[in-house]
């Protein structure tokens, strides 16, 4: 099905396949840690930066339908409230 | 440097919306430093402002249950200067997090009306 039709968890679950499936053996350096990745849930092309405005913008500007998610290295949510989130990467 | 107010016991900050073909509006947003984003609006406003979906994101709410939310993108005007920032469309009051105030020195008077004032940090001489 189109990527226009995905629901919220279909783009999250495809982006985080293609986290899992290569994406993360690339990203997770020191570097990285605590940027945040957007990912392009239909083709798996992503691009990194501090806040992950820059990136979306990118890769809306190249296809505006894109469904994109965002992740923030190293750690399991990008987005916590009350203080709520862990470092994966140590 | 940034003025809001302390209502009501939450440290209150105003924020100005700069959205296509309307003029500047402001907004008080609560300042919420267990919230690492930048800003939350309830999504009725995020639909209202029409403000464009860039992405998804999942995050851990305060009771640690986790939740996917859409992020939207707005452009504000931060301490005088035009700021693109993201705006996630969650919960009923509009939160400012520690993103936003990242290279800010944040002080709270706690009493009724007290002063609340973000700051930016000079750069340190060395």
């Amino acid at each position: 099905m189109q990527a226009i039709f995905w629901t919220g968890e279909e783009v999250a679950q495809r982006a985080k396949q293609f986290y899992e499936n290569g994406i993360r053996q690339q990203v997770e350096c020191d570097d990285n840690l605590g940027k945040m990745i957007v990912i392009d849930a239909e083709t798996g092309e992503y691009g990194i930066d501090k806040t992950g405005v820059e990136t979306a913008l990118k890769l809306k500007q190249k296809k505006p339908n894109a469904r994109l998610f965002t992740m923030r290295i190293g750690y399991d949510v990008a987005v916590s409230f009350g203080g709520a989130s862990e470092r994966t990467v140590k | 440097m940034i003025n809001g107010k302390l209502i009501d016991g939450k440290a209150v900050v105003p924020v100005i919306f700069r959205l296509p073909t309307q003029p500047d509006f402001s907004i008080d947003f609560i300042i919420d430093t267990g919230f690492n984003d930048h800003l939350t609006l309830p999504p009725q406003a995020v639909s209202a402002m029409n403000l464009p979906l860039y992405s998804t994101t999942l995050a851990r709410l305060a009771d640690g249950r986790e939740a996917l939310l859409s992020i939207h993108l707005a452009t504000i005007v931060w301490d005088n200067r035009e700021k693109v920032v993201p705006i996630l469309a969650s919960g009923y009051k509009p939160l400012l997090g520690t993103a936003l105030m990242e290279g800010y020195h944040l002080e709270i008077d706690f009493e009724d009306n007290g002063l609340v004032s973000l700051e930016k940090i000079s750069p340190s001489i060395s």
